[in-house]
């Protein structure tokens, strides 16, 4: 598939919702670990070389699925491939748990249930609907009928 | 730059925003329009042959500048290279309008969009559970 990689590399100049040099492994049998700078931009990660400006690589995040596998080290695999991991280490269980909330809330998918649920949480306490004032009531991705298990 | 191609493809496949059959050209000189089917799903736009289940290509529309063209018609150009457009022919000037109104919403949240705070008017901003650090998985 084609896609517009200038794009994606602009992406991953922008600022980071989260930014930070991990230990990481790749999913093949046998790979080792490496250092990286692992960068969370939208919906996607990136890795980089340390010492280098464009990144290695890029994670889409939707539908992924992040694991605590020890208490510093979590992983990122994706359903359509579950036993596919990609596997990063921190320096402490704080700083895992700070990157799975993190990943975990960064798919857009994430984002648009909780706007929903408080959307509607919002609409039960003052009776007013808060996406009115910009005219995007009525957007299909916005009801709560949206909210798939 | 490597990425998760499979899992770009199984978005394609994900409910869409908006999607439709609409003449497209790209953006080398030359090119010629080409009925495809596009897609709106979250930040991208995945464009398929008509008659084929997996897209042609994709467009990640993160700092995308969607622009009139002609009454029915509309390009997507980026930053990195305002030169290079992308077109898209719609049936109607309310499609051409529907379409450009939704590519400019995929990119952002409510906030980034409108640099406003939809909680503001209700006074409830500074409530702990409305807070994007309670968000949790």
């Amino acid at each position: 598939m084609r896609y517009n990689e200038k794009e994606l590399q602009a992406l991953s100049r922008q600022p980071a919702e989260l930014a930070a040099e991990l230990g990481m492994r790749g999913p093949k049998k046998g790979s080792v670990v490496k250092r990286r700078l692992v960068k969370l931009v939208v919906n996607f990660l990136f890795y980089f070389r340390t010492d280098e400006a464009e990144p290695v690589g890029a994670l889409l995040l939707e539908h992924c699925r992040v694991t605590q596998e020890e208490p510093s080290g979590f992983s990122i695999s994706f359903i359509e491939d579950p036993e596919r991991k990609y596997h990063f280490e921190c320096y402490s269980e704080e700083q895992c748990l700070e990157w799975m909330g993190a990943l975990r809330r960064a798919s857009y998918e994430f984002m648009r249930r909780s706007l929903i649920f408080y959307r509607n949480e919002i609409q039960k306490m003052t009776g007013k609907d808060p996406l009115e004032q910009f005219g995007i009531s009525e957007e299909a991705r916005f009801q709560l009928s949206g909210l798939k298990a």
